[in-house]
């Protein structure tokens, strides 16, 4: 038997569903039949509209996309005047206000407080400008990811026609709209690793092979990773090398292999990662190769051990992240910036595009570490670019701390969280910087923080990861935080290891001053702190730090779980109507 | 110790409970989560129960699961009222 969501997806879904959601929006939030609510919020996500949590009713999130994170000139300035006028809601967060964007660990923009009436009037906005937010959610094929500077960076291999052909004919292609489940892409070209093609559903990394006495260039074909939720995979080798013309016809396979054979009954294990562990991969090699008309070769050599992004390793070896200045290979350079979990106010997201357009092309593009980079600025303008207020507060030469930081959306928005997030790393690592000293060379360490085990924030792969817990303190529930170290990517990924559980959330910055100032203290030379914790060994890190309470003050520590919303004492005026006045039972 | 078997979310039944594993000779207390949750497709209901990783000294890092048909759930769930009324009335008698 199906499960009931592919009935409701079968009924209607991919395109034709934006025709009723525009049929809604005319007539109102009401309008939505109460029983009908939740197989229609289901299929909204398809276009990117994805009803908030209990207690705010009537108001959704807009993810936005793109391929591979470029924003074409014009585009931010579009989101962000969007924001201003559309991303508000009842209550105001204490760190960002009212009206913020937040960038995604998949290179996307996601936007609060919708209201269903005003979404019309955003697509027209937005996709005047060529952003469109379908095929953002639900069981669809979701952002491509790639490198966020490819074309403008040494590659490889030129990865942006392909990631390009890849939007055009695979993700846009309505047919393919309805997978079992979402389902993620990855190219990439350069030597950083920066799209983490080992964790996406099929990934091509590149790869070359010897043919008379000459190097060619192709990728290396990985299918079925995937972090998150239960049971994470690294993407497993087909043993495949493709020759970039033949690039994009093999990804398209694979996406039809899955979504023919994919499972639709049991949604607990039909991601693709199951799907691999399921058929293998010599019979999914075997098919493909029968399903393709070029000759199949095999895997060639990866250039995997020159990875560098998030691996961990010294900086001489390449970067390791986007932020900071770096040169193009057109001679322009292109400027990351480094925004504290991913969030913008919508002034700054507008100052910040028209910064791009006075110093560079115009063009803005977003990594997977939830930051934008100003692209195509010439040497002249670096300076006077530097010295704007808005690269001051995100400043393209962060603390270790702040640079690393990322965050999942947390109780705000999700209904799955046990902690808020963004404020509470927010103000951590605010903590840390006045608090902790670290040597000069010290430029990384990754501090990522998911509001439950679903670990959409990657704390399983940070320096240090936090996840979302509950413990009692002072004979009361508390919001708490498992405390994990020695994760990381590149050439070989790894998993955190925990130190403590269950931290009250006022006394995780004690300890992870402890964790840190034990860092200082014993590395040897320039030691990474992944390389110092493989060295160090965690249990002698366990035994050795303890959670202790300082002066932080903690945003929410009093367990929140039943409130609409973490900031606020009073009751929640959802469902409301477009100008935020609520709609009341008796109407 | 890394990563819990068990999701632990908002939607998990209990995300923290006393509990503890013990062999013949041994004891580990410890915090526990519970997990309610049903298998449509294999008709039952699972009960699943994991200490925190880290009070696990003694057993490798787990979880455990156990399969109730539905009327074994609706047994346990009778088992269960009846033993909370018994301890709800020890204390009503205190
Ligand atoms: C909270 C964490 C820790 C802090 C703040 C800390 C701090 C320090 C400091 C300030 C010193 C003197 C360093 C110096 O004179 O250069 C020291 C020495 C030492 N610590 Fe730690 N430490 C911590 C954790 C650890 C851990 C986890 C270990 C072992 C597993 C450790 C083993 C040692 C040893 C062996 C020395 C003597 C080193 C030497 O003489 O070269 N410490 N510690
Ligand atoms: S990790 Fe958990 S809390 Fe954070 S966004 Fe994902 S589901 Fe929500």
């Amino acid at each position: 038997m199906a499960h009931k969501k592919e009935d409701i997806k079968g009924e209607l879904y991919g395109d034709e569903v934006r025709e009723k959601l525009e049929e809604f929006a005319e007539k109102g939030w009401d309008s939505i039949p109460e029983d009908e609510r939740e197989e229609w919020f289901t299929r909204f996500k398809f276009w990117g509209v994805f009803h908030q949590r209990s207690g705010q009713e009537s108001y959704f999130m807009m993810r936005l996309t793109n391929c591979g994170g470029v924003l074409g000139p014009d585009q931010l300035r579009a989101i962000g005047q969007v924001a201003r006028e559309y991303a508000t809601g009842p209550i105001e967060n204490p760190e960002f206000g009212n009206g913020y964007i937040d960038f995604t660990t998949r290179q996307s923009i996601q936007l609060h407080w919708i209201n269903l009436e005003d979404v019309p009037e955003i697509w027209e906005k937005l996709e005047g400008v060529g952003v469109s937010s379908r095929s953002s959610g639900g069981d669809t094929m979701r952002n491509i990811s790639g490198c966020p500077v490819a074309g403008k960076a040494d590659e490889i291999i030129e990865s942006r026609p392909i990631l390009d052909e890849i939007q055009e004919t695979i993700r846009g292609d309505d047919d393919l709209c309805n997978m079992p489940r979402k389902f993620n892409i990855s190219v990439s070209g350069c030597r950083q690793g920066c799209a983490q093609d080992s964790i996406n559903d099929i990934g091509l990394e590149p790869a070359w092979k010897l043919a008379d006495g000459e190097k060619r260039k192709g990728f290396n074909v990985r299918v079925g990773g995937g972090l998150g939720g239960r049971e994470p995979r690294r993407a497993r080798p087909l043993d495949l090398f493709v020759p970039p013309e033949k690039a994009v016809e093999t990804v398209r396979e694979f996406v039809e292999y899955y979504h023919e054979l994919g499972n639709r009954e049991n949604r607990s294990n039909n991601r693709g990662r199951f799907f691999v562990d399921e058929h293998g991969t010599e019979k999914i090699r075997d098919d493909l190769d029968e399903r393709l008309e070029f000759e199949f070769e095999p895997a060639g050599k990866d250039f995997r051990d020159e990875y560098t992004y998030n691996a961990g390793k010294p900086r001489e070896e390449g970067p390791h992240d986007h932020v900071g200045v770096y040169e193009q290979r057109d001679g322009l350079n292109y400027v990351g910036l480094s925004v504290p979990v991913g969030r913008l106010t919508a002034k700054e997201a507008i100052a910040l595009a028209d910064l791009a357009t006075e110093y560079g092309s115009g063009e803005v593009r977003l990594t997977r570490r939830q930051n934008p980079i100003i692209m195509d600025v010439p040497d002249e303008d670096i300076v006077p670019l530097l010295s704007e207020p808005l690269l001051e507060e995100h400043t393209p030469e962060p603390s270790p701390f702040v640079r690393g930081g990322q965050a999942c959306t947390g109780t705000e928005f999700c209904s799955l969280a046990l902690t808020e997030t963004k404020v509470r790393l927010t103000r951590t690592l605010r903590w840390l910087r006045n608090n902790v000293d670290v040597p000069d060379d010290v430029s990384q360490i990754k501090i990522h923080y998911s509001g439950c085990t679903a670990d959409c924030g990657q704390a399983m792969t940070a320096d240090i990861g936090l996840q979302g817990m509950r413990a009692r303190k002072d004979g009361e529930m508390v919001e708490a935080l498992d405390v994990g170290i020695g994760g990381g990517i590149g050439e070989d990924p790894s998993f955190i290891e925990w130190v403590h559980q269950r931290v009250p959330a006022d006394e995780v910055p004690g300890l992870l001053k402890q964790i840190i100032e034990a860092y200082v203290a014993h590395r040897e030379g320039e030691q990474t702190f992944r390389e110092w914790v493989e060295e160090m060994g965690v249990e002698s890190i366990i035994d050795l730090t303890e959670p202790v309470e300082t002066d932080y003050d903690d945003p929410c520590l009093h367990d929140a779980k039943q409130s609409w919303y973490p900031f606020a004492d009073d009751e929640s005026p959802a469902p409301t109507r477009p100008d935020g006045s609520p709609i009341s039972a008796d109407d | 110790m890394s990563k819990r078997v068990l999701d632990v979310t908002a939607y998990t039944t209990f995300d923290y409970l006393q509990g503890s594993a013990a062999g013949i000779d041994w004891e580990n207390d410890g915090i526990m989560v519970l997990n309610v949750d049903s298998d449509e497709a294999d008709g039952v209901v699972r009960l699943s129960t994991e200490l925190d990783p880290m009070d696990q000294e003694r057993t490798e890092q787990h979880a455990d699961h156990v399969e109730l048909f539905p009327d074994q759930a609706r047994t346990l769930a009778s088992k269960l009222r009846e033993a909370a009324d018994r301890v709800d009335m020890e204390v009503d008698d205190d």
